[in-house]
């Protein structure tokens, strides 16, 4: 159970300096407090609600217009005073001790022509500081951060359903209102209360996560991977068939080798043969030099066309660049090294000495160096420039002006190697020739031999060609397996991100479902919870027992209240009958919440008939056994019956006193 | 203010592993603190609750 142990007053209107103590050990909760009209009843209510929500929700509109410092206090101030207004009210739950305390300052002004004083507001604070009760050292901590002392307030009075902890019994119409702005509060409190916003929050994020993954794994194909993996299967068939190819043409080569030194060794011990196999290994040897050197023939021509496609692209830029270079240089209007400013200020200044040589500076020196200044048309940072630049274009000209030379050397040496390798061939072929015309000698048919060394040289050559051949196509594929691996490396990664996502999809989606399954059971367990109770506490708080069927409340948390036949009665129910009906729904509405917070009711009993006045204060008093009711009555309110019931059992009855000028309370005591 | 016993005792009923139930419990934790970038703690807590699924599989 949440109980107010105590509420301090300071300057809040009419109370100045009040504190009321709640007794805690009364046999119930209910303590009563009496004031005639105008002496403060609404304002103590009104006080407490300023202190939460700094606003004070049951004000009068004369009362709105005037400051809340009381005014005796302000009255015996001087101008440039500094006051201020606190109330405090401290409240307990099992656990903790929490203490609210608002104070506004307010500084003292005074109009000097009507001699009046106001004030003027200035700063509002509001703390909450608690005390852990199990804490054997009763440390506290002081919240005064709104974002922490805001969410505080709501977990105990929400400012949402602010009159269903301080109840206003001439509000009733308040209670049944269909307004959804209102029934939406009292859903979203209870909500709050309960926590199934919080689930409702749970429920709204996880299922946004889900669509959020959901869409970021279906991005991108997904059977891109597919055509990596076979294109790198086939590269790694490939390699397999053409390494095994290779290998095949290796082992046929080696035998060929060995089968043409078989040959060769037979034919050299012929001695007539002997000398032309002699000539003819040399001519194959010398037939290979001749063929590589070709080979380097080949590249340097390559390089040459290279070379010279750029010297004849530039040249005739470049010619005509050095020619008006010369021409400059040979009209004289490049100036030399002295400057073309120097020899102006030699002729303006009228120097008789030269700068430069220290010669004197005669009439002819004179007409010299106007006829030198007329010449020259480039200053001389441009002339040093185009000095510079003459010699490499010099070369470039002279290096491309070389081409014809270059090139006819070139097919020249091409020509000749040509022409050896010819020779070479044809020598061999004349060997070969020989050979084959020589016939049998010592049982060796020479020209057969000479047919299958051929044949042999001929596979030789062919298979060597094919090794190479494989081999730059056994790179081609290692190559493009390179990149395959890549390419698969990102489509796995990208693949494993996207198995990530929708694994995330699948829980995110669980959870959403999870959270709704809970939220679900328990709003409608509330709902449910609210109906019961608020049903139990009407039908004992009702005499008529034979009129009322049932209670329901719909989703949007509107009461409605059938009579027996099934029938919708709020609208003809009696001032007394929507009381009892509006205190079970906020009782109902208490315990639904789970917490169980303090009831301050302003005329509690003030719109029910005499016949049922004290069946309801009765009920009210049953309920105060298990919870915390401040009541506050005027004394007209205050009927015998109920005295006698009350104040022989409630907790404490109190009368709150007003001084003669109504400045200011003096007690609130018994 | 700590989760209600209302909604831990309807978790504790789900049809489900008591690892996810783990999930909502911090999940509802991290809301009630006021969590405002919830986006990678939701997303941690997922992926370790995955992690620990693919070793139980394992």
């Amino acid at each position: 159970m949440i109980k107010i142990l105590k509420i301090e007053f300071n300057n809040f209107r009419q109370y100045k300096h009040v504190t009321i103590n709640f007794d805690q050990n009364c046999k119930n909760h209910l303590h009563i407090l009496k004031a005639t009209n105008g002496t403060g009843k609404t304002n103590f209510l009104n006080a407490v609600l300023w202190c939460l929500y700094a606003d004070e929700k049951y004000l009068s509109d004369t009362s709105r217009a005037l400051p809340i410092i009381n005014e005796s206090v302000v009255e015996n101030s001087k101008a440039g005073d500094k006051l201020f207004v606190n109330v405090r009210m401290t409240i307990c739950d099992e656990k903790n001790n929490i203490e609210f305390s608002r104070t506004q300052d307010f500084t003292v002004i005074e109009d000097p022509f009507k001699k009046n004083k106001n004030v003027i507001p200035g700063l509002c604070t509001f703390k909450i500081i608690i005390t852990n009760l199990n804490d054997p050292n009763k440390n506290t901590v002081v919240y005064d951060d709104e974002s922490y002392t805001l969410s505080i307030v709501k977990q105990y009075f929400d400012v949402e359903i602010f009159d269903y902890y301080f109840f206003n019994g001439e509000n009733l119409e308040n209670y049944f209102s269909t307004d959804a702005n209102k029934t939406g509060k009292i859903k979203k409190s209870i909500y709050n209360l309960a926590q199934v916003t919080l689930l409702e929050t749970a429920i709204d994020r996880v299922s946004k996560m889900a669509v959020e993954k959901s869409r970021k794994s279906n991005q991108g194909s997904s059977w891109e991977g597919f055509g990596y993996y076979r294109d790198l299967e086939q590269c790694k068939n490939d390699i397999i068939n053409l390494t095994a190819a290779n290998t095949q043409y290796e082992e046929e080569n080696n035998e060929n080798i060995k089968r043409l030194s078989e040959i060769n060794e037979t034919l050299n011990n012929i001695k007539p043969i002997k000398l032309q196999q002699e000539s003819r290994e040399k001519l194959v040897k010398r037939l290979k030099e001749l063929e590589e050197q070709k080979e380097s023939e080949i590249i340097k021509r390559n390089n040459f066309i290279i070379d010279y496609t750029i010297y004849l692209n530039y040249y005739p830029l470049i010619k005509s660049t050095l020619n008006t270079i010369y021409e400059k240089e040979k009209s004289g209007s490049l100036p030399p090294d002295i400057d073309k400013k120097l020899l102006q200020k030699i002729l303006d200044d009228k120097i008789t000495t030269c700068p430069v040589c220290s010669n004197t500076i005669d009439q002819n020196s004179v007409l010299a160096i106007k006829k030198m200044i007329s010449n020259l048309d480039v200053d001389s940072k441009t002339s040093h420039k185009l000095m510079e630049i003459k010699a490499p274009l010099e070369d470039f000209v002279n290096k491309a002006e070389n081409y014809p030379k270059e090139r006819r050397a070139l097919v020249a040496s091409y020509d000749f190697l040509n022409s050896q390798i010819d020779e070479c061939k044809e020598e061999l072929d004349n060997i070969s020739a020989f050979l084959s015309k020589v016939g049998t000698i010592d049982d060796i048919n020479i020209p057969d031999l000479e047919a299958e060394r051929n044949d042999l040289d001929q596979e030789l050559t062919a298979n060597k060609n094919s090794i190479a051949h494989n081999i730059a196509q056994i790179k081609i594929r290692e190559d493009k397996i390179k990149k395959l691996e890549k390419l698969i490396e990102e489509y796995e990664k990208k693949k494993k991100y996207k198995d990530d996502l929708v694994d995330q999809v699948r829980i995110f989606r669980q959870l959403a479902s999870a959270f709704e399954i809970v939220k679900t059971s328990i709003a409608e367990e509330i709902k449910l919870e609210i109906e019961e109770v608020a049903w139990d506490f009407f039908d004992s708080m009702i005499w008529k027992t034979q009129t009322f069927g049932r209670l329901e409340i719909n989703d949007d948390y509107i009461v409605s209240v059938y009579n027996i036949n099934g029938k919708e009665t709020i609208g003809s129910m009696s001032a007394t009958e929507l009381m009892a009906l509006a205190y079970s729904f906020t009782f109902a509405i208490h315990k639904a919440s789970g917490k169980n917070c303090p009831l301050i009711i302003d005329s509690p009993l003030g719109r029910v008939s005499d016949d049922n006045r004290i069946n309801m204060a009765n009920e009210l008093l049953k309920v105060s056994k298990h919870k915390q009711i401040i009541m506050l009555f005027t004394p007209d309110e205050y009927s015998e019956d109920v005295r006698n019931l009350y104040d022989k059992e409630a907790g404490s009855v109190r009368d709150i006193k007003l001084s003669e000028d109504e400045s200011e309370i003096l007690e609130v005591g018994v | 203010m700590p989760i209600s016993n209302k909604i831990i005792d309807r978790i504790n009923k789900l049809n489900a592993d008591t690892e996810l139930k783990k999930v909502m419990f911090k999940i509802l934790e991290a809301e009630d603190r006021g969590i405002h970038w919830y986006k990678d703690e939701y997303e941690k807590y997922v992926k370790e609750y995955l992690k620990q699924e693919k070793e139980r599989e394992a």
